[in-house]
């Protein structure tokens, strides 16, 4: 993590215990999460895992069943410093009762509940966006959408801004630029950052930190190079690969079968992985962000 | 440009590759000036921390030196404990890739090394 | 709270101007011309008084939700809405009583002062349903709750309309104050669900789900 200049002490975002449900579905189990300042957090699931719930209880714009959240110590449940400090940059859409509110009034909120809030750099960004301040957010499109929840997250300066899908409806051009422009506040200022996302790959090399949410439970918690060194990709002949799979003790996360060769996405540790590729029958890969993803949440949707 | 960076290895051990690299080939003699954090994560477009990590292996490695306020410099005798180590890991690596492939190419060792000489003499290997 | 209320600043801009300026068209009709249908405008004011502010605040909780979504308390959220509501009953009545009495007509009957608070209580019991009905999701409960409240004041408000217009109505119904029967037994049936409505408001708004 950065070191900063100013130690932000005492401003660690907490959530323990957490559980909610909507109705009978339960949708977050007992879930526990820190968020510790001056990091950029990825929070990655699938849709329906959660993660709008756990962020807007995470903020104190929903409530939960059971469990706590604190910031500094502190309940964040219609706490001021709380409030002031944590920004919720929600994804808009235009099906919404307040997609009615123009731009500009969106902004204004911002500026009023946003102690920190940057005026000048909202009004540039909004305007390299090209976006018409005067316009409804109904009437603008999708990724006009994600621009204005950009400019509102990166202008609030708050301390711990989440973003949701700030990336949803932007073409891989405008992502990219996302990203820099994430990193560049980032550099600048050191803010904490915690964004999730179903784009993963792209967004990996900018997460410090990912936290993978599956069906309501966090299944990892680490810094992201970290828990990508935990996998592989290992192939070869069949039985040479069952073989030497079994004699490890390991069972693969995912296996994909093409005649009689061989792959599986495996996770262990580094050991496991030099014996593996000292075995000449087996060719042991790498895996990015996004494959270990898919090993860890794809569970239920393997063909054959 | 993110695109330059492979799936296959973690970003920092890339990160690291490519100035060790720098070095071997000379883009980085001794006491010259590397890349600092936050210009390799603005070229790559990725988080400083990871591009920190990069650069810090190298400085545990000994590769690598802060002057404090400038920046990251290549230390003294780099190249050579580069090239040191960059041994090491050579049979271990790339001459095992290179006779495994041979293997499964159906080569023989005389076949090889008739290879390696032909090819050595090709790109002036004395 | 003020942050909140600043958000509203629209609403009754646009409030005092669009309807401030009606009454004084109304009034100009009324006293500089014959045209008839200002009159029947002039006297059916008392009768929005129990409806508009109530239809006006309903479409504020998306502002509030706004107001929320960047950190605003819930509470401060609550009592805004019911400043601003307090505030556009105030205005109405004020209009009203306004224009009725400057319009020195025998087609408008003057709003009296004493009637005031037969205009005001189910006015602002009407906004307390509303704040209530807001929070609950869309549903059956919902649209009854909503169209019973319409009722409810469209009828009180046609109520107070014809008493006020006809001359030889029973002494039973006159006059329009707290101080005849009927009319204090009307106002405390109105007033109780707009109490418990109120009360179930706040306790709602407590635990309220921002949803931008």
């Amino acid at each position: 993590m950065m070191e900063r200049t100013n130690p932000t002490d005492g401003r660690v975002l907490r959530a323990e215990g957490l559980c909610k449900s909507y109705g009978k579905q339960q949708v977050l189990h007992d879930l526990d999460l820190t968020i510790e300042p001056g990091c950029i957090y990825g929070l990655i699931g699938r849709n329906g895992a959660g993660k709008t719930t756990l962020l807007s209880i995470l903020t104190g714009q929903n409530t939960m069943d059971a469990g706590k959240v604190t910031y500094g110590g502190e309940p964040v449940w219609e706490n001021p410093r709380a409030l002031s400090e944590l920004c919720f940059a929600r994804e808009l859409n235009a099906t919404a009762e307040s997609a009615q509110i123009s731009v500009k009034e969106y902004l204004y909120a911002g500026q009023l509940f946003c102690p920190h809030w940057d005026k000048a750099m909202a009004d540039s960004l909004i305007e390299k966006f090209g976006i018409d301040r005067k316009k409804r957010i109904a009437k603008l499109s999708k990724g006009q959408m994600s621009m204005v929840t950009i400019t509102a997250a990166l202008a609030s300066k708050a301390p711990i801004t989440i973003l949701d899908e700030p990336a949803a409806g932007l073409d891989v051009i405008m992502r990219e630029k996302f990203y820099r422009m994430l990193l560049e506040e980032y550099a600048a200022t050191g803010r904490t950052f915690l964004v999730s996302t179903h784009i993963i790959e792209e967004a990996s090399g900018v997460f410090e930190r990912v936290i993978v949410l599956d069906e309501g439970h966090i299944i990892a918690d680490r810094p992201t190079e970290e828990l990508i060194d935990e996998f592989r990709y290992v192939s070869g002949e069949k039985t040479a690969l069952d073989a030497a799979l079994a004699g490890h003790g390991v069972q693969p996360l995912q296996v994909q079968e093409l005649g009689a060769h061989k792959m599986a996405a495996v996770r262990g540790d580094a050991r496991l992985f030099a014996a593996l590729a000292d075995d000449p029958a087996l060719t042991v890969a790498g895996m990015n962000l996004q494959n270990v993803f898919v090993a860890l949440c794809g569970h239920g949707d393997e063909e054959g | 440009m993110k695109g330059i960076l492979n799936d296959q290895n973690l970003i920092y051990q890339q990160i690291a590759q490519m100035l060790e690299d720098g070095i071997l080939r000379g883009e980085y003699p001794e006491e010259s000036q590397v890349p600092s954090t936050n210009e390799l994560a603005r070229a790559f477009n990725i988080n400083p921390a990871t591009a920190a990590k990069g650069i810090n292996r190298l400085v545990d490695e000994g590769l690598l030196y802060k002057r404090r306020g400038i920046g990251m410099f290549v230390a003294e005798g780099a190249l050579k404990t580069l090239q040191a180590r960059r041994r090491k890991a050579f049979a271990g690596e790339q001459v095992r890739a290179l006779v495994r492939e041979a293997m499964r190419l159906g080569l023989s060792q005389e076949e090889l090394l008739q290879l390696v000489g032909d090819v050595s003499q090709e790109e002036g290997l004395k | 709270m003020t942050r909140v209320l600043r958000l509203y600043r629209e609403l009754i801009f646009y409030t005092v101007v669009v309807l401030g300026g009606f009454t004084a068209l109304l009034l100009a009709g009324i006293r500089l011309t014959d045209i008839s249908l200002f009159e029947t405008y002039g006297n059916v004011m008392s009768m929005f008084c129990v409806i508009f502010p109530a239809l006006m605040i309903s479409n504020s909780w998306a502002t509030a939700n706004l107001a929320m979504s960047f950190g605003a308390r819930r509470a401060s959220c609550f009592w805004s809405l019911e400043v601003v509501g307090l505030l556009l009953v105030a205005f109405f009545v004020g209009i009203t009583v306004l224009l009725t009495n400057l319009a020195a007509s025998p087609e408008v009957a003057p709003v009296r002062l004493y009637t005031i608070p037969v205009l005001v209580i189910p006015s602002i019991s009407q906004v307390q349903v509303v704040l209530f009905i807001m929070q609950m999701s869309k549903g059956r409960l919902r649209n009854v709750i909503w169209g019973v409240t319409w009722c409810a004041g469209w009828f009180l408000g046609v109520g107070i309309e014809l008493v006020c217009l006809f001359d030889d109505i029973p002494a039973f119904f006159s006059p329009v104050a707290l101080t005849t029967p009927f009319w204090a037994i009307v106002c405390l049936v109105f007033a109780v669900p707009g109490i418990v409505f109120g009360v179930l408001a706040r306790k709602g708004m407590e635990r309220a789900v921002v949803q931008l």
